[in-house]
């Protein structure tokens, strides 16, 4: 063993100490300072908020641009307009990257763009998640096609992860053009007030089609969350918008490979919530919430609601039922009374199609009056995007739980997890109505020629509607043919998911060897 | 959700009582301003039932709009009324099913463009807000 002869010198340190220091400056004083003056935070301050204290194990902090035109090569900074690399949330391991606005904006370079490619490599051979925390102004003009060509790489890349490990994109601030397909490749979008996106901005727009729109109203939070349905969840603040990124984590496995994380239950299992059993009201005609359904069934305070703006008359989220996280997906009465639309099938497609990847079970509540009519409807497509659902139900093989609580009606019924799309149990309220369609309707149809002029039309159809209830207002009738796997007490819905889960907990169910599927898109 | 306030008067003194949430495991009341988490522990039946009004998308301004065809049963506001976030506004029957259409957002009633027993087409303007 030699002797050491030159130990490393502290100016050696020194020179690493500094250099570390200038990259934390990124963009430097003056711009961080203006950052703050907007009420935002930086890229290294955001993801000391989403990361477990310490844990960030930054990448590539030194890479910079090598262009030199349009004055780039006066605007050369350590690590340029992104911050990569590694930590953990909740002790869990994750990839991260956040773009820097107080560099060029943010700008979305070729450095930027090998960073973030790095990065997904990374994460995809690890099998953990990936968080971006989105603020750029878009492309760096004045690299020209290496911008662009950067981008790409991030999309293709977004799709090699897709269905591997999940991918969440949280905007704090400005994304716009061709940037926003990042995100829109990802599996969640958490939009905080004050962030936008859009394709084209209100400049464009105006000079195009004539149309003045700002840029809350064209794509801010709301407009996202409530109308495109491109967003999955809104924050009131950036610091909101980190805290719901970890939520949301603790929901979802590393990746594709993996079961979702299980907590020590912390609920009673045998927990029978006795106002179940009256919650769904007696008149058809009248609506109830079915997120209370939601809260009162599964682990106390677990429900994660995604999409909570959008397509309301479907809810879909997260769940724990005894500690194991579910994928609860229902109609919601309350909202124009539980139709499926193109909206609401999008949405329901989307996040059984998520769990499936992902290894989450489902769980459907249903009460869905059928499909809405309307030409609107149908020259939309509802025939192509209500197909999306029973596409994803069909295709998907974790375990899948459904409950009918009162209306299921014709191909509404159908698509929404029943037992002829593969559903493992399906058990009913005795107050499901498993039919072609609601009653009145029903008589109207069928009796039309006979009620015709009567003079008693009225009480000779109140006569069809009562005879048509007794028939099919109930769930025995679907239960005497095995179309329903029990009819069970409200308040034992969460005992009777909990024993299914445990019995289903290890399915698996063979698939024949194909290139991929193809769902209506 | 509108805010419950109770005065509520105890060996003479008097308690300024208001509930501000309720879930299916507790609810929040402020006691003469000061904020209290209450949490149900045996209590069953119907208090447990969680009331909660759907977060309205906090979309763009503009009109309430008929968000499916139907018949218009009731209407609960008129013309120059202040209306909360999440408030009842009318009630839209359709699918053979009576829907709530609340409030978008909090402001005052411009003008309501619809009568009870009128049937509207999807999209049809309800209700305008004064901007």
């Amino acid at each position: 063993m030699s002797k050491r002869t030159d130990p490393a010198p502290d100016d050696r340190l020194d020179e690493l100490e500094s250099k570390r220091r200038q990259a934390e400056q990124a963009g430097g004083e003056e711009r961080i300072a203006a950052q703050h003056k907007k009420g935002k935070l930086t890229a290294r301050e955001r993801l000391g908020i989403l990361l477990d204290p310490g844990s960030l194990n930054e990448i590539d902090p030194y890479r910079a641009h090598r262009h030199h035109a349009f004055g780039l090569d006066e605007q050369r900074y350590p690590g340029d307009s992104v911050v990569t690399g590694f930590g953990r949330v909740d002790g869990r391991m994750l990839a991260v990257y956040a773009q820097d606005f107080t560099v060029l904006g943010g700008s979305f370079s070729e450095v930027q763009g090998q960073k973030v490619a790095r990065l997904l490599d990374l994460a995809l051979d690890a099998g953990v998640p990936v968080v971006g925390l989105m603020d750029s102004v878009g492309a760096r003009i004045q690299e020209g096609v290496y911008s662009l060509a950067a981008f790409s790489e991030l999309f293709w890349r977004n799709t090699q992860a897709s269905g591997i490990v999940p991918q969440i994109s949280v905007m704090l601030g400005p994304c716009a053009g061709g940037s926003v397909y990042s995100p829109g490749l990802t599996d969640f979008v958490i939009m905080a007030e004050g962030s936008n996106m859009f394709i084209t901005g209100p400049k464009v727009i105006e000079t195009v089609t004539g149309e003045k729109v700002g840029l809350d109203e064209l794509g801010g939070a709301g407009v996202h969350n409530g109308i495109s349905g491109v967003a999955h969840f809104a924050a009131a603040s950036e610091q909101e918008a980190l805290a719901l990124t970890r939520k949301l984590l603790g929901y979802l496995p590393a990746n594709n490979a993996e079961p979702p994380p299980r907590r020590a239950p912390a609920d009673d299992p045998q927990r029978m919530e006795t106002a179940l059993n009256s919650l769904v009201p007696g008149d058809p005609s009248e609506a109830y919430d079915i997120r209370a359904v939601i809260e009162l069934v599964f682990d106390r305070g677990s429900f994660l609601e995604v999409h909570a703006g959008f397509a309301q008359n479907a809810v879909v989220g997260f769940v724990r039922l005894h500690g194991a996280v579910v994928g609860v997906l229902a109609n919601q009465p309350m909202v124009k009374a539980g139709v499926l639309d193109i909206d609401a099938s999008d949405k329901l497609a989307r996040f059984i199609r998520f769990c499936d990847a992902f290894n989450i079970p489902l769980a459907t509540f249903v009460d869905t009056p059928g499909f809405l009519p309307g030409v609107r409807e149908e020259h939309g497509g509802i025939i192509r995007h209500g197909a999306k659902i029973v596409y994803a139900y069909s295709e998907a093989t974790v375990p899948k739980l459904a409950v009918i609580t009162r209306k299921a009606y014709g191909g509404a019924y159908i698509v929404m997890s029943s037992k002829y799309i593969r559903t493992d149990l399906v058990y009913a309220w005795p107050t499901a109505e498993i039919a072609v369609m609601g009653a009145e309707g029903a008589v109207e149809i069928l009796y039309a020629d006979k009620l015709k002029g009567r003079p008693d039309k009225a009480e000779a159809e109140k006569d069809y509607v009562d005879a048509f209830r007794a028939e099919f207002g109930s769930p025995y009738a679907a239960a005497a043919s095995g179309h329903v796997d029990d009819v069970i007490r409200p308040e034992e819905t969460r005992p009777k998911l909990i024993a299914a889960l445990e019995l289903l907990r290890d399915k698996r169910v063979p698939s024949r060897p194909r290139k991929h599927g193809n769902i209506p898109l | 959700m509108k805010n419950k306030h109770l005065k509520v008067f105890l060996d003479g003194t008097e308690f300024d009582v208001e509930v501000q949430a309720v879930d299916a495991h507790g609810l929040e009341v402020s006691v003469n301003g000061r904020l209290y988490k209450v949490e149900f522990e045996d209590l069953d039946e119907a208090a447990l039932i969680p009331v909660i009004a759907p977060t309205a998308p906090a979309g763009p301004g503009g009109p309430l709009r008929a968000p499916m065809p139907g018949d218009v049963t009731q209407v609960m506001v008129k013309t120059g009324d202040e209306v909360g976030v999440g408030q009842e506004l009318l009630v839209l029957e359709a699918m053979k099913m009576k829907n709530v259409l609340r409030a978008p957002r909090a402001g005052r009633v411009a003008a309501v463009d619809v009568a009870a027993g009128q049937s509207v087409a999807h999209g049809d303007v309800l209700v305008r807000f004064e901007e």
